[in-house]
């Protein structure tokens, strides 16, 4: 459809306009916003190692004093009069935020009595606020509680901000196929608080809620009450940080697999479908297309392997169906807890693990990777085009969720998959030129676009840790965490000449 | 077909605001906040109504004297799942309350 005259004029005479200062302004606003909190919430760590007199708890607090005060700058510099937020505004702000949180909560990693270098700092922060999970540290049994919670907490902030931004921003910003899942509750005006708020603060409850029950469960299963706490944030965020180097190996309790196991699927599930069921659609859930192609594929996998595992007589059955069920699901829902070195289960293993590792959980949950949603639309696709072989005057359509797709979405789909596995060749290709082997580098490539954690090999495997890599593989990978997390085009999109001038 | 159609999306209106997106952020850490005192609340509500009742039953005779010191453990076992079911429940009707005459 052709645009009409003054829609015409209207883009001529902002094509050439370059970005105002209010632009910026109000992306500066929103990050001293964001860091005003990050910094209050370094106050929790401070008081938990004050509790337990270790000296931390005074870098938490300058940490915490220094973030806020620049973060008060910065809103205070900033505030004006901002009506809507542009599109590109939007942009700005979603990557501007997810790199500002990383970039000041690496803090009090080099600070505290862990001496890790920025590089190494800021890799744990953008691992713990993408939800990734991949560490830097080892020694982590003997860490002061507040390093190990504030860890926790990065993962579960990001969490939070993942499923906010998958359900309201992601839709808006119509990046890879998103534009499918852009709900009605934003499309209607309401006089006190607008429906986006809201929204967020239901799936807050939801998630605050979720977590303080997982938390319960972990400690009733045996875990100490602070472990039990630190699992429940990076567990409902698909985070997968520990509290120890044996991840959750270091329990060894089916109870404790089983516990986690349940509340990483239920993050790696569409959050909003928990309210429809809460608004009394109680199988809202099961009705949903992509949940139901989740968990199939999740049984089919889980199912193949023990039988594989028991039949292969390395494992007894309730054992094989254990350790198979936790890891498949950990890596599936991009969690990335290990409970032993499933690549030593043999070649077919390594292989599940790794192709696994890019499906991904539900849109609109706290999982990274491609996503099921695309893959049932590409499935669609591929069957509409059989139909057209077959019948070639006959009319298909590509349906998901009952619905039929528009050509821009399935196009959207098709290009998000092609600069996902693109972004991870080239990744890779860039971590082979810092001095890493293949498989490293392309597993490594994979988990830092997936936002899973633990890549394939010995020095990144289940077993290993990022601490060994190059400073510039360690901020090459950041740089793919952050990318993945993001959705590939809400980061590339400014790279784009076009975005700045229009 | 176009790696980013920049135009038809830059020209839309995002849909929400500045002072929704400070709104969000202030529930949110309320929410927090909230939602934690809630727990605490309850839990301790719990613990010492569960302590009263069996300091109760110690006194009625129906429990013999000590009964607490031997089984702390699975008293406070029980709390933990008890806590658990009405904190779930709680957050149900906290979340349902407040979608109240929403439509998803």
């Amino acid at each position: 459809m052709h645009a009409g005259y003054g829609e015409a004029a209207r883009r001529l005479e902002i094509a050439g306009r370059m970005p105002e200062k209010n632009d910026f302004g109000i992306v500066f606003l929103v990050i001293g916003l964001f860091l005003v909190f990050l910094g209050l919430g370094m106050f929790i760590p401070a008081a938990v190692d004050a509790a337990i007199d270790n000296p931390d708890w005074q870098v938490f607090v300058v940490c915490a004093c220094f973030v806020t005060f620049i973060g008060g700058l910065l809103f205070l510099l900033n505030r004006g009069d901002y009506s809507e937020i542009s599109i590109r505004q939007g942009f700005l702000i979603t990557l501007s935020t997810w790199v500002a949180i990383p970039l000041f909560g690496a803090l009090p990693f080099v600070y505290s009595d862990l001496d890790l270098s920025y590089t190494d700092a800021f890799f744990e922060a953008m691992s713990g606020v993408t939800t990734t999970g991949s560490t830097v540290i080892t020694g982590l049994d003997g860490l002061p509680p507040g390093i190990l919670l504030w860890r926790s907490l990065l993962q579960w902030i990001g969490g939070g901000g993942i499923i906010v931004m998958g359900v309201a921003i992601l839709p808006m910003l119509k990046v890879g196929g998103m534009q499918l899942f852009k709900i009605a509750a934003f499309d209607v005006s309401e006089n006190f608080i607008p429906r986006s708020v809201k929204l967020a603060l239901s799936l807050s409850f939801l998630y605050i809620g979720l977590t303080m029950i997982c938390a319960l469960m972990l400690w009733l299963a045996g875990m100490t009450a602070f472990e039990a706490a630190c699992h429940a944030f990076t567990t409902l965020s698909t985070g997968g940080y520990s509290t120890s180097d044996g991840s959750i190996g270091h329990f060894d309790s089916a109870v404790i697999d089983y516990v986690l196991s349940f509340f990483m699927l239920l993050g790696s599930l569409p959050f909003i479908l928990y309210l429809k069921v809460l608004k009394g659609q109680p199988m809202g859930l099961l009705r949903d297309s992509q949940v139901r192609w989740y968990l199939l594929m999740l049984g089919v996998v889980i199912g193949a392997l023990t039988l594989w595992l028991w039949t292969g007589g390395r494992f007894e059955f309730d054992d094989a169906l254990r350790y198979t069920t936790f890891n498949v699901i950990s890596v599936i829902t991009t969690t990335g807890f290990a409970t032993m070195d499933y690549t030593s289960w043999g070649m077919l293993s390594v292989a599940v693990f790794f192709f696994i590792m890019f499906i991904g959980g539900c849109t609109g949950s706290t999982s990274g990777g491609i996503k099921i949603f695309r893959f049932q639309i590409m499935f669609g696709v591929l069957k509409s085009q059989i139909k057209r072989l077959l019948w070639p005057n006959g009319v298909s359509v590509v349906r998901y969720n009952g619905r039929t797709i528009n050509h821009s979405a399935v196009e959207s789909v098709f290009i998000f998959v092609f600069l996902y596995l693109a972004g991870v060749m080239l990744l890779a290709l860039a971590l082979t030129l810092t001095g890493l082997d293949f498989v490293t580098a392309l597993s490594g490539a994979g988990t830092a676009m997936s936002n899973v954690g633990p890549g394939v090999g010995i020095l990144i495997g289940p077993a290993g840790n990022f601490r060994d890599l190059p400073d510039m593989a360690t901020w090459l990978l950041s740089f793919g965490m952050l990318l993945g997390r993001l959705e590939l085009f809400a980061v590339l999109v400014l790279f784009s000449p076009q975005f700045w001038r229009s | 077909m176009k790696l980013f159609d920049l135009s038809t999306i830059l020209d839309e209106d995002l849909g929400f605001s500045l002072r929704e997106i400070e709104k969000a952020i202030f529930f949110i850490v309320l929410a927090v906040f909230s939602v934690t005192l809630l727990a605490m609340a309850t839990f301790g509500g719990e613990y010492l109504s569960g302590y009263g009742l069996e300091r109760l039953l110690e006194f009625s005779g129906v429990l013999k004297k000590g009964w607490m010191v031997r089984h702390g453990d699975l008293f406070l076992h029980e709390i933990q799942t008890l806590f658990i079911v009405t904190f779930f429940v709680e957050i149900i009707l906290i979340i349902s309350r407040y979608m109240r005459g929403w439509k998803l």
